[in-house]
């Protein structure tokens, strides 16, 4: 019975996902005018022409808000990109030196986590500028820890494995051993992990949009969106609540999907949670 | 014992060591030259070179590390470019302001999450595991900025209950302090206890499933008994583990919940001395939250090893 | 060590408050004459008044100040040499109880008030003008320092006479000290920690983030007042926040009401609006472009965009609240010129002269500062304007210090938006915008331009007034930076505080306020 609750709900994530992905996808065969294209009078409640209503400047909100789904899913597949090769890299040799360098790197991870992660991508964004490579790449390095940790502690249950016991003795070298042997058995945490960084992603790329640090106007994001509508929160309530709504929504589906990933991939833990 | 804690105290200083280097190279690298700034439009040069070695910021960086290291090991966490307060000062009037948020936030998510925790292990896949459950990953998936906007939409234009923000010193007014404290509590709760009802209940059925409890059972005992002798003793460790790892993503949640209830804590004072770089405050107050994150899980692990002589640390 | 950050004055403005326009006008639309409250009844003492503002302060050092939190924040604590008439928007007396003049306008007799103490109870005596004069005329005191280029020579004569020596005659010198705080010439005194003036309020403590706290100063040297109690300055960032606070009752002023709320203020039976009148607004929307590069050296260019800006749309935006015009002298100003050229939206001929212009597709960063979400719809709205224009424009809303910094220290920008306030005499009008008080950060050499400019305040007033207007429309032609529009902000006051003084400058004095 739990099991078919939980698929459905799975499968209604899927479809929910798969709709706002295409809809970020086919943005500019959908939306009826441009995402900068200030169209009417400021604050137009929602229409026939308007779906949403206008924004602030005077442009169409549904256009807008589709168009950030655009910027939120790039960001968010990009920095978990980044996120998940540093971490993996750091993951393996961390994991498959052991030692010295796995103290050293070990810790280094244990003091990036100790910063509130908004924080940290906050100061990188103020480093480097706010445009979205660079809010990319401060989500990327902010998540690294978390994929070099999960790797690193299947590295460890895997190393002593017959399988690569074997390829050592083959005469494998250590990157060949570490990226074709073990990689391709720690894949299904991994993968888990992925679509909840991807949901993380999002949510801290709207917040730095929301502090203004992330991607710049007239480009929208789900989180300036969401900042500026603040502003008329007695005259157009619609605006953050979409904004926002948006935000948990995608989020709500990336998580539920990772939830089910993680029984689909690891029964035992299903198992234990069913 | 003893082994384990100096083992953990020289991991501890490792990872303080990382800390410091972290905050000193990112902050370092903000753009605007902080000698030029303080001098304001079109300085002369000699001047800003005058300001820069009196800061010491010509030295080479090392240097400019191990002064900043030793200054700080002595207390002088440097001064505010804007107030010209010492930081230590600053920062003992911000602590307090988000502790009071933090340990509240905390309890709430506590009261929340622990009971429904418990009854969602017992009555497993009924309507209550499963409401819990949808709960949980609206409070796992909900951004704290959205929920906050939402919350004030409701509360203070909607039904005018509550203010939209702001804060009142409890010596000030205490019923103006706990109507201030409302709005950001439930916030910061909210989205707490949603992480951890989700880790507490995977670690309750994790002890379930263990075989003492299944003798346990099977001796006859009432499941309430077993829910809160055997499985509440053995979950413990794995709450305080929990609760304390939690407070680092609860310091994370504040930070823009602070900013958006002009909550006059230590994540507004980040965010608005990131913003305007002011170094010295904003060094401070990074790694004192992340020296205070790392310590708090040093005795979260200290204390389970007491409690759970099994847990083994390699 | 010196604990300031200087910005610049022009953010000032940026973080600005409304004004009211000269209250001897006759009734305004939806707000009341100052001198409203006044009738209600005559000044009662006591009460504590909570003023909310936008940003916290980033000092209370009155000679190194940046913003108008700031001032807004050190008013109360301190007195000016002169004040403002606020009727006449004529220099009077304040510190500075008479001036005497010499004949060849360049020696200044000043007699100061007698029997004003600190708050730390030392007496005031010239020596402690001079000290104050000579701050303010500092180096870093950014604000202060361009207007009071022209003295020579400070010499105390006694306790309570000073003379002040000019190197040219200065006619708005008696203007300029109306910028010029005192302060005690004190070493033991900390302005930054701990400020001591002579003002209406004694500074008790600063909660960064929180609140500064104000008490009365019993022994104010205007007998009388003030009336208040006490001040609370809060920080409150969130504008929508704020204008709530306002209509629940939990502060008494707030520094903007957001655009958006205006009316909703204005119709509020508990509340006050006050709002400067568009034809007296000297603030400005302000466009600054990089006049040392092409294509923006190139004057057929510059009017390009001034004729592509589409300011009626940045009206709507603002709901109103936003002056059309292009020049920077209001059009109610005695000064104004109406022949200089009118940038009215005119898109084929800013094509036209785009073309001419040899613009060549390339790449322009348009910078902002987020101070207020005003800034943003500005800058989003100019962006749109100059994209159907055909320019390759690329928006980037940095933080404020960021903007001064690559603005107006290193010069590093292709176009700025911001926002400007000059003081309200027409000389100033064109000097902010045009001359070198904007640190010279639109780089346009015109030396005969800014010197003559500058010879104005030696003139006669019927000389003086035709080469504004000589000025102006020299300007305007040239368009070295473009007057986006007029910036009108709307303070909000609950119906309980009387006689409240706006002031042409969007200062907040709280002096003779009281609340019922």
């Amino acid at each position: 019975m739990s099991k078919i609750w939980k698929d459905t709900t799975a499968l209604i994530s899927l479809i929910i996902f798969g709709i706002i992905a295409a809809l970020a996808l086919l943005a500019p065969f959908i939306t009826p005018y441009k995402f900068d294209e200030i169209v009417d009078a400021p604050l137009i409640g929602s229409s026939g022409s308007y779906l949403l209503g206008t924004d602030e400047i005077g442009r169409d909100i549904f256009t807008r808000i589709v168009y950030a789904g655009r910027i939120s899913l790039i960001v968010g597949i990009c920095s978990t990109i980044i996120a998940m090769v540093g971490g993996v890299v750091l993951g393996l040799i961390s994991g498959y030196y052991g030692g010295k360098i796995d103290t050293l790197i070990s810790r280094f991870l244990d003091g990036l986590l100790a910063f509130p992660s908004i924080i940290l991508a906050l100061a990188v964004m103020a480093v480097l500028g706010p445009d979205i490579y660079n809010a990319m790449l401060a989500i990327g390095l902010v998540s690294i820890p978390i994929f070099a940790r999960i790797t690193r502690s299947s590295v460890l249950t895997l190393k002593g494995r017959e399988f690569v016991e074997a390829s050592h003795s083959m005469g494998a070298g250590d990157a060949r051993i570490m990226f074709r042997v073990i990689l391709p058995n720690c894949l299904s945490p991994l993968l888990v992990q992925i679509s909840l960084t991807f949901a993380s992603a999002i949510l801290t790329e709207a917040a730095l949009s929301f502090l203004g640090l992330g991607v710049q106007p007239p480009t929208p994001s789900w989180g300036s969106m969401l900042n500026a509508g603040r502003s008329f929160l007695s005259q157009a309530p619609l605006y953050s609540i979409i904004s926002g709504g948006a935000v948990f929504l995608t989020v709500l589906c990336l998580n539920v999907l990772g939830d089910s990933l993680r029984d689909l991939l690891d029964p035992r833990e299903a198992k234990k949670r069913a | 014992m003893l082994k384990l804690l100096l083992k953990k105290l020289t991991e501890l200083i490792l990872v303080l060591f990382f800390v410091t280097l972290i905050v000193f190279f990112t902050f370092r690298l903000l753009p605007g030259d902080p000698a030029q700034m303080r001098l304001g439009m079109d300085p002369a040069p000699e001047a800003v070179a005058a300001l820069t070695a009196e800061m010491g910021l010509d030295k080479p960086l090392v240097v400019q590390y191990g002064n900043w290291i030793a200054d700080v090991v002595r207390g002088d966490l440097g001064k505010s470019m804007f107030d010209g307060k010492p930081v230590t000062e600053l920062l003992a009037d911000k602590i307090p302001k988000t502790f009071e948020l933090a340990v509240l936030g905390a309890l709430l998510s506590i009261i929340i999450a622990v009971p429904l925790g418990v009854m969602a292990t017992l009555k497993k896949n009924s309507w209550i595991d499963k409401l819990a459950r949808v709960f949980s990953l609206f409070g796992f998936s909900v951004p704290a900025y959205w929920l906050a906007v939402l919350l004030m939409l409701l509360f203070a234009y909607k039904l005018h209950w509550l203010p939209a923000g702001g804060y009142v010193s409890f010596a000030e007014s205490p019923s103006a302090h706990i109507k201030a404290l409302i709005l950001p509590v439930i916030t910061v709760g909210i989205i707490n206890s949603a992480q951890i009802f989700r880790f507490l209940r995977s670690g309750m059925l994790e002890v379930i499933s263990q075989d003492f409890i299944r003798t346990a059972r099977a001796k006859g005992l009432s499941e309430w008994i077993v829910i809160g002798k055997h499985v509440a003793r053995n979950a413990l460790p794995s709450l305080i583990t929990i609760v304390a790892l939690n407070f680092s993503l609860l310091l994370s949640g504040m930070v823009i919940t602070e900013q958006i209830f002009a909550w006059p804590g230590l994540g507004w004072l980040m965010i608005q001395s990131i913003l305007s770089r002011d170094y010295d405050v904003v060094q401070a107050a990074v790694l004192i939250s992340a020296v205070f994150i790392v310590v708090i899980n040093l005795i979260a692990d200290l204390i389970n090893a007491m409690l759970d002589p099994r847990i083994k640390y390699n | 060590m010196k604990k300031t950050f200087s910005l610049l004055f022009i953010i000032l403005l940026a973080v600005s408050v409304a004004a009211c326009s000269n209250s001897s006008n006759t009734d305004n639309r939806n707000e009341p004459a100052p001198s409203d409250g006044a009738a209600e009844g005559t000044p009662k003492s006591g009460g504590i008044l909570k003023f909310a503002q936008s940003a916290e302060p980033t000092t209370l050092n009155p000679h190194l100040y940046s913003t108008l939190n700031d001032r807004n924040a050190f008013l109360s604590i301190y007195n000016s040499l002169m004040e403002y008439d606020p009727k006449t928007l004529k220099p009077v007396p304040g510190i500075v109880k008479e001036a005497k003049i010499s004949e060849d306008g360049l020696v200044y007799d000043l007699t100061i008030q007698s029997g004003v103490t600190f708050h730390n109870g030392r007496k005031l005596t010239a020596d402690d003008v001079k000290y104050s004069l000579e701050q303010a005329n500092a180096k870093e005191a950014t604000r202060t320092n361009v207007l009071l280029k022209s003295i020579k020579d400070i010499k105390v004569v006694d306790e309570t006479h000073l003379t002040v020596t000019l190197s040219n005659k200065d006619s708005l010198l008696l203007d300029s000290f109306i910028e010029v705080f005192v302060i005690p010439n004190d070493p033991s005194v900390d302005l930054v920690k701990n400020p001591v003036g002579t003002g209406p309020f004694v500074f008790e403590k600063w909660n960064r983030n929180e609140k500064i706290v104000l008490k009365k100063n019993a022994n104010y040297w205007k007998k009388g007042l003030p009336y208040l109690d006490g001040i609370e300055i809060l920080t409150v960032p969130d504008a929508e926040v704020k204008n709530l606070q306002l209509i629940n009752g939990q502060v008494d002023v707030i520094d903007i009401v957001p655009t958006s709320k205006v009316d909703q203020v204005a119709n509020n039976p508990s509340l006050n609006l006050v709002k400067i009148e568009d034809d007296v607004t000297v603030a400005n929307h302000f466009l600054l472009m990089n006049n040392s590069k092409p294509p923006f050296n190139n004057v057929k260019f510059r009017q390009a965009v001034n004729y592509a800006l589409d300011r009626e749309k940045i009206k709507l935006s603002l709901f109103g609240n936003f002056v059309v015009r292009s020049s920077p002298v209001p059009s109610g100003d005695a000064n104004f010129n109406p022949d200089a050229t009118k940038y009215e939206k005119d898109l084929d001929k800013a094509k036209q002269l785009l073309q001419e212009s040899g613009y060549n597709n390339e790449k322009i960063t348009l910078v902002y500062h987020k101070i207020d979400l005003m800034y943003d719809t500005v800058a989003q709205i100019t962006e749109q304007s100059l994209k159907d224009l055909g320019l390759n424009v690329e928006l980037k809303g940095v933080e404020i210090a960021q903007w001064v910094e690559s603005v107006f220290n290193q010069k590093q920008y292709d176009m700025a938006l911001t926002g400007s306030t000059p003081k309200p005499n027409t000389v100033d009008m064109l000097n902010h915008m045009y001359g070198k008080q904007n640190g010279g950060a639109i780089q346009w050499e015109n030396k005969a331009w800014s010197e003559k400019l500058l010879t104005v305040s030696r003139m006669p007033e019927e000389e003086g007034a035709k080469v504004l207007k000589e000025l102006q429309a020299e300007v305007l032609e040239e368009t070295p930076a473009i007057i986006v529009g007029g910036l009108v902000q709307a303070q909000g006051l609950s119906k309980k505080v009387q006689d409240f003084i706006p002031s042409p400058q969007q200062k907040m004095y709280f002096e003779s306020v009281w609340k019922k």
